[in-house]
C-alpha cells in the first residue's frame, strides 16, 4: 500500500557526537570539498577509500545501519538508471553486443565509476543531513550566501523562504499521508493503472494538498504580517553561528586530502 | 462479534530512533448496532487504532478482525473498505471533485452501481445530511460554508453505504447548530441502515446520549472500558485522560456530595429531571 511514512530522505537525528557539534557551515563546505575531490578523481581505489571512510563516519556518528539504508532506497533507481546509461551509450572498445546495443570497456568502467560516486555522493549528503537541523542547515547556507547581498541578492529572503520550506516539510509529509488514507478509505486506487491512469488516480491526492498548501501559507503570511515581519531590514540573530578550532581543522584536512586526490 | 480487536499493539517507524508505541495492548470488542465511542485526549492513540479497523495500519503485534476478515498484509482489504467507512478529522479538507456531484459520486465509481442507483445514492444521501440535491450538486465544494464542506463530505462517505461508520471527531471545529445537525444526520444514517458506528470524541457532552459503550484511552493504553453509565460513576478516570464528565453526571455528582443521591447517573435533561423529581419526593420535599 502506497504511504508517505514509507518516504525517508534525509531527516535529520539529534546527537552530540563530533559531526553534529560542527558548526553547519563548515559541514557544508566539507560536502563540497570531497563533491570535488569524488568528481576529479579517475581511480577506483580512491572511491573506494571515499567509501570506507564514508562507512567509518556512519559508525562514528552512531546511526542505526537500517535507518541509513532506508533512507538510500529512494536513489537506487537513479544509480542503476544513471549506470545503465553510462554503461550502453559510452563508445570505446567493445566487448560485448546485445542486439543493437554495445557494451564498452570503457562503459564498463564508466558504469561503475558513476554508481560509486553517485553513491558516495548521496551517502555523504545523507550524513550531512543526518546530523544538521533543517534550522543549523539553512543558517549555514544563509551566512554562506552573505556575501551575494553586497552584489544586491536577496539572500536574507531566500535563507527565511529556504527554513519555511525546510520547516514545513514533516508537516506536509503529515498532511499527505492522511489525505492519502481518507481518499484511499474512499475506495482511491494510487499507483495503479498505466502513467496518464496512474496521474489522474492521484489527483483526489493532489488538488487537496495543493489547497492545504495555500491555505497554510496564506496563514503563515499573516501570521508574519502580524508580528511586524518586514523584507527589508537589518536581522539580528537568537544564536550566531561559530566557527571552532575543530571546524578550522577539519576543512584544512578534507582541502589537503582534495589535492592529494587530484595530483595522485 | 463485528470487530475483534485482542491485544493490539502499535509501533510508529518500528526499529527507527524515532519510534513510538502509540497503542499498548489494546482489546475491545463491537457488536452489530452497537455505537462505541473511543475517548481520550490528543496524542492518545485514538486515531491510530481506528486506522486499523480498515487497514490503513496493520497491528505491530495482536489480532484486529473486522466483519470476519482479519487485517494483515496480504489480504484484499478493498471489499473490506467498502464495508467499513472512515471518516477523518476534517474531512472537508478531503474534497476534491468541481461540483459537489463529481465529490460524492468518487467512492460510488468504485462500487460498479449503475448510474440510476448512483444518482439515487447521491440524492438520498445528499437528503440526509440535510442538503437539498437541487440547490446544491452543481455547485462547487470549494466554496460553500464550513458546515456544508463537512456535510457534503459526510454525505461521500455515506453514499457508499458502510455497515461500519467509523468517525474521528465529526463534529470538530463547527458550530453549535453545525454540530446537533450532523449527529442527527448519523444518527438517522444508523437507523435507516442498521449500522454500526464508532465514534471518536473528546467532547462527552455530546456523545453521552447516543453511545451505548465506549472505552477510554490514555497514552497508548486502555484504562476503561464499559458502558457509559459505569464510566460515569468514577469521574477519576475521565480526569486521568484529560476529559471532563459530562454536564449531568457532573450535576449528579455535586449533588452527591450534598448528600443529594439520585437513583442512577442522568444522561439527558429528561433523566436529570425524573431523577430530581424522585429524589426530592423520597425526600419529601416535593
Amino acid at each position: 500500500m502506497f504511504s508517505f511514512s514509507q518516504v525517508i530522505l534525509g531527516q535529520y537525528l539529534p546527537g552530540k557526537t563530533f559531526f553534529h557539534r560542527l558548526d553547519p557551515r563548515s559541514k557544508i563546505l566539507s560536502f563540497i570539498i570531497i563533491t570535488i575531490g569524488l568528481l576529479g578523481t579517475d581511480k577506483l581505489w580512491v572511491i573506494f577509500t571515499y567509501l570506507a571512510s564514508l562507512y567509518f563516519l556512519y559508525y562514528l556518528t552512531e546511526l542505526p545501519v537500517k535507518y541509513v539504508i532506508r533512507g538510500l532506497k529512494p536513489m537506487i533507481w537513479l544509480l542503476l538508471i544513471t549506470s545503465l546509461l553510462h554503461l550502453l551509450f559510452t563508445p570505446g572498445k567493445t566487448i560485448m553486443n546485445i542486439f543493437f546495443l554495445k557494451i564498452t570497456e570503457e562503459g564498463v568502467r564508466q558504469a561503475y565509476f558513476m554508481g560509486g560516486r553517485l553513491i558516495t555522493i548521496v551517502g555523504f549528503s545523507l550524513l550531512l543531513t543526518y546530523t544538521t537541523s533543517p534550522l543549523d542547515l539553512t543558517d549555514g547556507i544563509g551566512r554562506l550566501l552573505k556575501p551575494l547581498s553586497f552584489l544586491g541578492l536577496p539572500v536574507q529572503d531566500f535563507t527565511l523562504m529556504m527554513s519555511i520550506a525546510m520547516r514545513f516539510i514533516p508537516i506536509l509529509y503529515e498532511e499527505a499521508d492522511r489525505i492519502t488514507k481518507a481518499q484511499i478509505s474512499r475506495g482511491a486506487d494510487f499507483g495503479s493503472g498505466n502513467l496518464i491512469e496512474g496521474a489522474r488516480n492521484f489527483m483526489p491526492l493532489f488538488i487537496p494538498l495543493l489547497l492545504c498548501i495555500f491555505r497554510r501559507a496564506d496563514e503563515l503570511a499573516l501570521a508574519m504580517e502580524i508580528r511586524g515581519y518586514r523584507s527589508e531590514g537589518k536581522r539580528t540573530r537568537m544564536r550566531e553561528l561559530k566557527m571552532k578550532i575543530s571546524d578550522y581543522f577539519t576543512l584544512i584536512l578534507l582541502i589537503l586530502l582534495t589535492v592529494v586526490v587530484y595530483i595522485v | 462479534m463485528l470487530v475483534k480487536i485482542k491485544e493490539l499493539t502499535f509501533i510508529y517507524g518500528e526499529g527507527l530512533p524515532w519510534q513510538k508505541k502509540a497503542l499498548d495492548n489494546i482489546s475491545l470488542s463491537i457488536n452489530k448496532g452497537d455505537i462505541y465511542a473511543i475517548m481520550g485526549s490528543t496524542g492518545s492513540g485514538k486515531s491510530t487504532l481506528i486506522q486499523h479497523f480498515n487497514g490503513l495500519l496493520f497491528p505491530t503485534s495482536g489480532t484486529v478482525v473486522v466483519n470476519g476478515i482479519e487485517i494483515k498484509s496480504g489480504v484484499d482489504l478493498k471489499k473490506l473498505r467498502k464495508e467499513v467507512g472512515l471518516v477523518f478529522q476534517f474531512p472537508e479538507q478531503q474534497l476534491f471533485g468541481e461540483t459537489v456531484l463529481e465529490d460524492i459520486s468518487f467512492g460510488l465509481k468504485k462500487l460498479g452501481l449503475n448510474v440510476l442507483e448512483n444518482e439515487e445514492r447521491i440524492t438520498e444521501s445528499l437528503d440526509l445530511v440535510g442538503l437539498e440535491p437541487e440547490k446544491f450538486l452543481n455547485r462547487s465544494p470549494l466554496y460553500l460554508s464550513g458546515g456544508e464542506k463537512r456535510k457534503v463530505a459526510l454525505a461521500g462517505v455515506l453514499s457508499m453505504k458502510p455497515s461500519i461508520l467509523v468517525l474521528d471527531e465529526p463534529t470538530a471545529g463547527l458550530d453549535p447548530h453545525s454540530r446537533i445537525d450532523i449527529m442527527a444526520s448519523l444518527l438517522d444514517y444508523i437507523k435507516k441502515n442498521e449500522a454500526t458506528m464508532v465514534i471518536v470524541s473528546n467532547k462527552l457532552d455530546e456523545i453521552a446520549n447516543c453511545c451505548n459503550r465506549g472505552l477510554v484511552l490514555h497514552e497508548g493504553f486502555v484504562i476503561f472500558e464499559g458502558s457509559f453509565l459505569d464510566l460515569f460513576q468514577y469521574p477519576d478516570i475521565l480526569f486521568r485522560a484529560g476529559l471532563e464528565l459530562p454536564f449531568f453526571p457532573r450535576l449528579y455528582h455535586r449533588l452527591k456530595e450534598k448528600d443529594l443521591k439520585l437513583s442512577r447517573i442522568p444522561l439527558t435533561r429528561e433523566d436529570f429531571t425524573l431523577g430530581v423529581r424522585k429524589c426530592l419526593a423520597s425526600h419529601r420535599l416535593f
